[in-house]
Formats: C-alpha cells, sequence, structure tokens
C-alpha cells in the first residue's frame, strides 16, 4: 500500500502499484516534489518525472531506473557540490530510480530526452541498466502545466526496436509505455515566427508613424529588442513556463517596447541600447502601484518571474 | 463652482482615448478594451483632464471642445484615484489649469515638480502614464466608457 501524501524509505513504486492503487503520476510527482520542498530544496533547482517507458535488462554494471518510476532531475552542479545530495539519494534511492544518459534511441523531432543527472546510486544487485528512457511528465511544481507535452504511444515501435540496437545482446521486456512529445522547440519556433513577423512590421515605420511625431525605430534597436526578447523566450521555455504574447511596439523615442498586460499585474520593456527600463504595475487595494527601474538585457527572466508571480 | 478651486477627491474628470490602431492608444481585442500609456502622452509632461462639473456633466460637450470626433471614447476617472497611483519618490496630484476657451481644464502633475535628472523624470513620467492607462483600462472594464467610442 502506497502512503499517502509521502513516500517513505523502503517504498518501491512498480507498476503494480499504480494500477492496484490508482495512483496518478502527478500524484507521485506531487509527493516528491513536496518532499523537496519541505527539505528546503528550491522549486528551480529540480525536476521530477515520472518514468514511463523504462527498460530493464542485465549488465555487468550501470544503474538501474525502474519502468514507473519517479526519477528526480537536479542540475549537474548542484549535484557535484554535493549540497544535500544525500538527502535526495535518498529519495531516489528508495525509489528505485537513478539515472542514464540521454539515450541515442531518440530521434530529434520525435520525442527529445530531457536527460537525467547522475545522482551516484546504484542498484542492490548492480546488475540492471535502462537501455532507452523518454522523457516524462513534466511536473506540476507550483500550478505550472505548460502543457508542452502530449502523449504519443505510437512511438512505442521505434522506441523498442532503437532500443535493442543501442544495446545489443540485451534483451527487453516492456511492460507498458507511455511516450511524450517534447513540443518545446516547435512551441518555441512558432512564438519567434510572429514575434520576429511583428519586429519585420515595426521596421517598416517611419518617422511620425503615429501622427504623433514619434522617432522611427533604428537598427540597433530592432537588434537589441530581437536579442533581448529571444533570451527571454529561450529562458522561459527552457523554465517549462507557458508564454505569455506581449504587445510589442516602439515607443516616440523609436525604442522597441514589449507589454504583457494582466489584470493585476503588468510588465513594460522599454529595450534601450544598454539597458532595458523595465516597469512594474500592480492593482493593490483598488490603487496602482508601480515601480520603475532598469536592468540589464541578458537578465529579464526575474522580471518575467515577477509577472507570473513566481 | 469655482474654475481655479481645488479638485475634490470625490470630483469627476474626463479623458478622451483616441481609439485607433495605428497610433496604438488603445488595443481592442477579444472584446476588450486595453489602453496604452501612449494615450497620455504630452509634452510638458502634464496630461490634461476636464472636471465634469465644469463641463455640464456633458461628455459629448467635452470631446467637441477637445477637437475629437466621436471615433474617440471618453473615460472618466475620479479624482481621488488618481490621486492614489503610487509612483517611485513622487505623488500624483490633480491642479485646476482653466484656459479662456476651457475653464473645465485641469492637469495631472507629479510632485516634487523637479527632479535629480531629466532622465530620471522622464522616466518616472513614463511610469505615471502606464499608470494611468492601467487605471483607465481598469474603469473601461468595470464601469464601460462614460461615452463610447464610435466604431
Amino acid at each position: 500500500m502506497l502512503p499517502q501524501g509521502r513516500i517513505n524509505p523502503g517504498t518501491t513504486l512498480s507498476n503494480e502499484n499504480f494500477i492496484k492503487d490508482n495512483i496518478s503520476s502527478r500524484m507521485i510527482v506531487s509527493m516528491v516534489s513536496n518532499q523537496l520542498l519541505e527539505n528546503g530544496v528550491d522549486s528551480n533547482e529540480f525536476r521530477v518525472f515520472r518514468n514511463t517507458a523504462a527498460q530493464e535488462a542485465h549488465s555487468g554494471s550501470g544503474s538501474a531506473i525502474s519502468n514507473n518510476a519517479t526519477v528526480v532531475e537536479l542540475p549537474e552542479s548542484w549535484v557535484r557540490s554535493g549540497i544535500g545530495s544525500e538527502s535526495i539519494q535518498w529519495e531516489v534511492s528508495d525509489l528505485g530510480a537513478t539515472d542514464i544518459d540521454a539515450p541515442d534511441s531518440v530521434q530529434s523531432g520525435q520525442v527529445q530526452p530531457l536527460g537525467f543527472v547522475n545522482t551516484g546510486y546504484t542498484d542492490i544487485h548492480n546488475t540492471n541498466i535502462i537501455a532507452s528512457v523518454f522523457s516524462a511528465v513534466k511536473v506540476n511544481v507550483r500550478r505550472r502545466n505548460t502543457q508542452l507535452y502530449e502523449p504519443a504511444e505510437q512511438f512505442y515501435a521505434i522506441t523498442q526496436q532503437k532500443a535493442n540496437r543501442a544495446f545489443p545482446g540485451f534483451s527487453f521486456k516492456i511492460q507498458s509505455i507511455t511516450t511524450y512529445v517534447d513540443h518545446r522547440d516547435s512551441y518555441k519556433n512558432a512564438i519567434l515566427d510572429e514575434m520576429l513577423e511583428r519586429l519585420n512590421a515595426i521596421a517598416q515605420r517611419e518617422d511620425n508613424w503615429d501622427g504623433l511625431g514619434s522617432m522611427k525605430p533604428n537598427n540597433i534597436n530592432l537588434y537589441r529588442a530581437k536579442h533581448v526578447l529571444m533570451k527571454l523566450l529561450n529562458s522561459v521555455i527552457a523554465n517549462g513556463d507557458k508564454w505569455i504574447e506581449p504587445y510589442i511596439c516602439s515607443d516616440e523615442d523609436g525604442y522597441i517596447t514589449a507589454e504583457w498586460y494582466g489584470d493585476e499585474r503588468e510588465l513594460h520593456l522599454r529595450i534601450e541600447e544598454d539597458e532595458v527600463e523595465y516597469t512594474e504595475l500592480e492593482s493593490i487595494n483598488s490603487k496602482i502601484k508601480t515601480h520603475v527601474d532598469t536592468v540589464d538585457g541578458d537578465d529579464c527572466f526575474a522580471l518575467w518571474k515577477w509577472l507570473i508571480n513566481e | 463652482m469655482n474654475d481655479n478651486g481645488p479638485v475634490r477627491n470625490d470630483e469627476t474628470l474626463y479623458r478622451a482615448v483616441r481609439v485607433n490602431v495605428k497610433s496604438g492608444e488603445c488595443i481592442y481585442k477579444g472584446g476588450r478594451y486595453t489602453v496604452r500609456s501612449k494615450a497620455f502622452l504630452t509634452t510638458n509632461q502634464r496630461p490634461s483632464v476636464d472636471r465634469a462639473e465644469l463641463s455640464e456633466n456633458d461628455p459629448a460637450l467635452f470631446l467637441s471642445r477637445s477637437g475629437l470626433d466621436r471615433k474617440s471614447g471618453v473615460v472618466s476617472f475620479v479624482a481621488s484615484s488618481i490621486r492614489g497611483i503610487q509612483l517611485d519618490d513622487h505623488t500624483v496630484d490633480v491642479k485646476p489649469a482653466p484656459c479662456p476657451h476651457n475653464p473645465a481644464h485641469a492637469q495631472i502633475v507629479m510632485e516634487p515638480d523637479r527632479c535629480v535628472s531629466e532622465s530620471k523624470r522622464a522616466r518616472v513620467f513614463r511610469s505615471l502614464r502606464k499608470a494611468l492607462a492601467k487605471l483607465a483600462t481598469k474603469i473601461i472594464a468595470e464601469n464601460d466608457w462614460t461615452l463610447e467610442p464610435q466604431k
């Protein structure tokens, strides 16, 4: 019987558990996430996945990840530093989960492995390796749901074939497979296309384009805006957030502006030559509070986190 | 009512907003108007409003006096909501500024009037414009236009 709300040391989660106890992967990752958060780990520092496509085989060395195990991914630097690694390894090992390198079995454009970080755990028999592991479900940490992953069970056959090729001589027993297509690249590219189209339209403006005497944007400003917005977009997607479309325009001085309008919070960027002026606006008790300052163009992600209230 | 008397907190103030895609003062998308800071762009950093009581509480009269056509809409602010805007190191006030052809004229001002640098003042003024735009958007969403723009 699985514990409710907490995963205790010694608990092994198997496919049977999920079926018998009707435990959803979301519940599992939520429990693991909560434990990490309780242990003082910042939510930005880890990701938890439910491994749903693992296949087991025998080998003289290596480590193991069980099918349906929950996988904790940590930044390499974080693990290397050893900060809290003991408790994390404890969590991971007791879930029967550890790491492998991203497999070759996944073709780019089909399913992108998210990569697992080596926690140093070796399973009790030291004989199992995992041949082919697809990325699993992205965790909903703090209400985040990017919807960037979609089930794609039709990739099963491809997976097994490629896994066999990658680890010749091993036999694979596939218990159940649900793979997930990583849409992040196509999602990002679609946003980029739209953004560049908008910037190209703005680039056509002449002086007094609005009848109010506004200057046309120059090439430097357009280039800077492209750089800053692309950098921000990359950070947002990498963080697993859903992009909120800004209103992109040029202002009276010819600078490119990006504006995000929410009911409570608004963020406005004015992208200048060597810095970005930002304005945060917030409705508090029917009063509007503003804060304006500047930031380096590469550091806008913190502003994004403010916008989405994280 | 004295057109030079101070603007009371409960006074209604008219402001015209041009709903014009090209100038980008106000966006209409998904059934919702979003007023942008551009709607409050002025060279003297003192956006104008008209005191409703001195405009016979008639937004159409105000609009024609402003020289704008009916493609512009009118938003009604309450003076206290403008004064409630919190800026970095500045407060916001509404002061009467009657002129011969418009006794209802008033101005939104930042105090202190002077700043350490022009660039900082310009920056704070841009944030004031954004705050006014957010306030106008909120008013339209909650109370609708006082005079809706004709499409």
